[in-house]
């Protein structure tokens, strides 16, 4: 098999030998990739405030939709932002929110077609909390490699 | 290590090498791109001792995970779940800690040629401000996979594209955490990363009890284990590993691994639902 590619050896190795960690590229080794569209951009900070109380089992709400171009989902990240949002929500941070899907309340995302949409979603109800009014921050990335 | 005057870098298209800022270089010679080992689609028993994939890379390695099951609450639900993998030098197991993975549950995974558990620290040449999406799509270059060709439209068929921004490597921070505590974001406990770039960039943390089985903590989740990263103050302000501060351990090792790339930035979306 012939050796075509790039590998370009981290300062002090060797890149005629250097393993794959001592390397700064190695085309042999697929990356994570976040496309880069200023008209559809793939990370960025959203700022959500309820109108209503989510605790009713079945809530779905849209948090971001993006034209996505590609049959697959892609892998995506979020990170919530305690410091930005209410600090009642972030007492009830524990307790509100989740991207796992074990969770009462969560993120999700889906593809439809050429819209990938990142929603919120309420799998059971409860809790005591009203979030009427309330606002939090996320932070999101997403790449163009897989997901499921 | 090596001299740092010596290397080769190349920007983003549009981007001037010689001003351009460390997240507008596609590549530097003087810090690692992501490199994936290993990804695929893991269909879960239930069984831990099945639902494993080996790797035999010698450390523990970043790992990603994204589940979904299908028809869950009425709709197929996906979503980044790090907190069902922990991961050693020689595998990584799903669904072990904290939860059990129902059987046909499907888990995306993603394991990287980087050890979590040795330090690193990438020379920085010019931390820039303001994250860049704007790039000149006529400009560029790419390696296409084998078999694929170098016209095509996904990016998924390149090992390099400047189409695309390619997460690097900035800092991995490895300590062993002295104490954890159970306050509120207030206090830290040993595992430090003093922000060093203005702007908020990719980052996960890793847990370990003992120095060779590590969890990745969600930033997230309701669910544990998860942590709270203070950005303001450039340190973790609580770990919860299970079900809440009280069962917290008295100590571990922790591992932050922090990316050269922004995810945020000046502009905000604001929706009200």
């Amino acid at each position: 098999m012939s050796r075509i590619g790039l590998k370009i050896a981290l300062p002090g190795y060797d890149a005629r030998t250097a393993a794959p960690e001592e390397c700064a590229v190695d085309s042999d080794y697929d990356t994570m990739k976040v496309p880069l569209d200023e008209k559809n951009p793939y990370f960025g900070r959203v700022k959500v405030t309820f109108a209503t109380n989510p605790d009713t089992t079945g809530y779905v709400k849209n948090l971001l939709t993006f034209t996505w171009k590609f049959n697959y989902t892609p892998m995506y990240y979020f990170y919530f932002d305690i410091l930005n949002s209410d600090k009642a929500l972030s007492d009830m941070f524990g307790n509100e929110f989740s991207n796992d899907v074990f969770g009462e309340k969560m993120f999700r995302v889906n593809r439809n077609g050429n819209t990938l949409s990142f929603d919120f979603v309420v799998n059971t109800g409860g809790g005591g909390f009203d979030l009427t009014g309330k606002t939090f921050t996320f932070v999101y990335v997403i790449f163009a490699n897989d997901g499921v | 290590m090596g001299d740092s005057n010596f290397g080769m870098k190349i920007s983003q298209p549009g981007y001037d090498i010689g001003s351009a800022a460390d997240f507008d270089l596609y590549f530097s010679s003087s810090w690692p791109q992501l490199k994936i080992e290993k990804t695929g689609l893991l269909n879960a028993t239930g069984d831990t001792s099945k639902d494993i994939i080996t790797h035999n890379l010698g450390y523990p390695p970043l790992t990603f995970a994204m589940i979904n099951q299908a028809g869950f609450y009425g709709a197929d639900t996906r979503g980044f779940s790090p907190e069902v993998a922990t991961l050693d030098s020689k595998k990584v197991v799903f669904g072990n800690y904290p939860f059990t993975l129902p059987a046909g549950t499907t888990v995306r995974y993603v394991i990287f040629r980087l050890p979590i558990n040795q330090p690193f620290t990438a020379v920085s040449t010019n931390i820039g401000t303001a994250p860049q999406t704007v790039i000149n799509h006529d400009l560029g270059f790419k390696v296409a996979k084998s078999g694929k060709s170098a016209d095509s439209k996904d990016y998924r068929d390149f090992t390099l594209h400047t189409g695309t921004r390619s997460p690097m490597l900035h800092t991995i921070v490895y300590d062993k955490i002295a104490k954890i505590t159970s306050g509120e974001y207030t206090s830290s406990n040993g595992l430090e990363w003093t922000i060093d770039v203005p702007y908020l960039p990719i980052f996960f943390v890793y847990y370990s009890s003992d120095g060779e089985t590590f969890s990745m903590l969600s930033t997230i989740a309701q669910t544990t284990p998860k942590v709270n990263f203070n950005t303001t103050e450039g340190h973790i302000d609580r770990i919860v590993l299970n079900a809440g501060p009280s069962s917290n351990p008295p100590s571990g090792y922790g591992s932050i691994v922090v990316l050269k790339d922004p995810i945020d930035v000046p502009n905000v979306t604001e929706v009200t639902i």
